[in-house]
């Protein structure tokens, strides 16, 4: 079955790229992965075995893997893809992942706490992760006990995630802001309504792409509807600032704008070796070039820049290409797989 | 102008951090400029922000925590709580509870969970309300000598305790 994010690219998903939704959970009688030993982490993790192994939940079937069963790239790969967190296949911990098959749903056992459930989506839409994430939640509240109470809510190791233990966010795809500058001020303002903004690989990435994760960074005192209308209201500004944003560039210096765009074309369509943060930025200008409409192409609107994207990160690209790179043979393959998927040009 | 790290390349990048409040200015070059900020995107930065917050709000809640220390059930203390600034199990968030409420609310502004319920506890909880309620309209029926009602909350309250039993 194809992954959550190889989707028809008629979809385009426009600014906003992505949607995911967090929920960190602890068990109430086992102490907390950072105290845990590794008999208990091994019995915690057999306990999910018997409730989750080819389980169907709200029509999807569920699969428990032991992470130490997969293979090194296999996780590298799982990371790239949002899958489980650069913390997770670092961890020492024995650990195991459940998934969909499409792997849009997901729990990360013994991370940070015990359980994480994550639910991710094409496109705009925490209405509908939010709903799946919490779906898992309740099948496991039938199971077992969780760490919980009155005042402090879900227990979690880390008090910045205690409460609802929900991160909401949006991956989004802002060239226009980053390039006037105006990001920066929009950053300072978002912090005053506990929105954060990242990199595309969360804490400890640096922005590539013009892509940024935005997310809640309050999880108390607020319900889970109030959090994700919160992020949906900082984040709706965002994305109408970066509309305006792009109109101005284009009204302005159209010109310009145009042959910066098809240069950046031509670099995709025809470079030999291509560097992982060079692919990233041609990419933005491409998919930006797409959506207002100056570079005109054969196909849809826009292209699945998450896909490509993923697909060109050192481990998805070895699996590609079925077999071990070096760096300059990534930079290569990375320029090929790019190569053929670049949209021709229209004739007129 | 010369970068202020490596003293040998041209300064290109404008750094400004704020470190326990003090505004640091920097002139660097390029390459030095990227490894700072690589150094700041580090979680161990995330970690260190959380460590020095927890330091800031010990002074007036720390005294109040010295008779409970260590957590009885995983043995984390508050100097390795304050050190990882993660906790070790449910049962810390009962034994440092005015310390947490402390860092929570400097976190989150809020001190009180208002969102979802797990839906097994929840009931239970429900249930221990609904007992609550019904003693108390127990006692008023007897103090207005309504013995009919009083014998239909009584037997309401026995089903509930045989429910307890169960």
């Amino acid at each position: 079955m194809s992954k959550w994010y190889q989707q028809n690219q008629e979809n385009y998903p426009g600014v906003i790229m992505s949607s995911r939704v967090r929920l960190a959970r602890n068990l109430r009688f086992y102490p907390f992965p950072n105290r845990l030993t590794k008999e208990n982490a091994i019995e915690l993790i057999e306990k999910f075995k018997g409730k989750f192994n080819n389980v169907t939940i709200d029509d999807n079937i569920y699969t428990i893997t032991n992470m130490d069963e997969v293979k090194s790239i296999d996780k590298v790969a799982m990371m790239e893809e949002h899958l489980v967190s650069p913390n997770f296949i670092n961890s020492l911990l024995p650990s195991a992942i459940i998934t969909s098959e499409d792997d849009s749903k997901s729990i990360m056992i013994n991370e940070e706490d015990h359980l994480r459930i994550q639910a991710m989506t094409y496109g705009a839409d925490l209405a509908k992760v939010f709903a799946e994430a919490n779906k898992l939640d309740d099948y496991i509240e039938e199971c077992f006990d969780y760490a919980y109470n009155n005042e402090f809510g879900y227990l979690t190791s880390c008090p910045t995630n205690v409460g609802t233990g929900l991160r909401a966010s949006y991956m989004i795809h802002v060239p226009a802001l980053e390039a006037s500058g105006q990001l920066r001020i929009i950053l300072d303002a978002i912090g005053k309504f506990g929105i954060i903004f990242r990199g595309m690989y969360g804490e400890s990435s640096e922005p590539v792409g013009s892509v940024f994760q935005v997310s809640n960074q309050v999880t108390m005192g607020f319900s889970e509807q109030e959090i994700i209308d919160n992020l949906n209201s900082v984040t709706m500004q965002v994305v109408d600032q970066e509309l305006k944003v792009r109109e101005k560039l284009l009204r302005e210096k159209p010109l310009e704008f145009e042959d910066s765009i098809y240069r950046s074309y031509g670099l995709l369509k025809y470079a030999r070796v291509l560097s992982s943060k060079e692919a990233m930025t041609l990419l933005s200008d491409i998919k930006l070039g797409m959506e207002i409409g100056v570079l005109k192409t054969d196909s849809y609107n826009s292209i699945n820049i998450f896909e490509i994207m993923t697909s060109i990160q050192p481990a998805n690209l070895q699996k590609i290409e079925n077999r071990a790179l070096d760096v300059i043979e990534r930079d290569i393959a990375r320029a090929h797989y790019v190569r053929q998927m670049m949209p021709s040009i229209k004739k007129n | 102008m010369i970068c202020e790290v490596c003293h040998k390349e041209q300064a290109t990048v404008f750094l400004t951090e704020i470190v326990n409040g003090k505004k640091i200015e920097m002139h660097m070059c390029n390459s030095c400029a990227t490894k700072e900020k690589s150094r700041m995107y580090t979680e161990d930065s995330f970690q260190q922000f959380l460590s020095s917050l927890l330091k800031l709000t010990e002074s007036e809640t720390l005294k109040e925590q010295k008779s409970q220390e260590i957590c009885n059930n995983c043995q984390m203390t508050i100097d390795e709580f304050r050190k990882k600034s993660k906790l070790g199990c449910a049962n810390c968030y009962e034994t440092f509870k005015p310390y947490i409420k402390h860092i929570v609310k400097s976190i989150h502004g809020g001190e009180l969970h208002i969102g979802k319920k797990p839906f097994r506890m929840n009931q239970k909880v429900q249930k221990q309300e609904q007992k609550i309620f019904l003693e108390s309209e127990l006692r008023i029926s007897l103090m207005q000598e309504d013995y009919e009602e009083a014998a239909r909350i009584r037997d309401l309250l026995a089903k509930f305790k045989e429910d307890d039993y169960e």
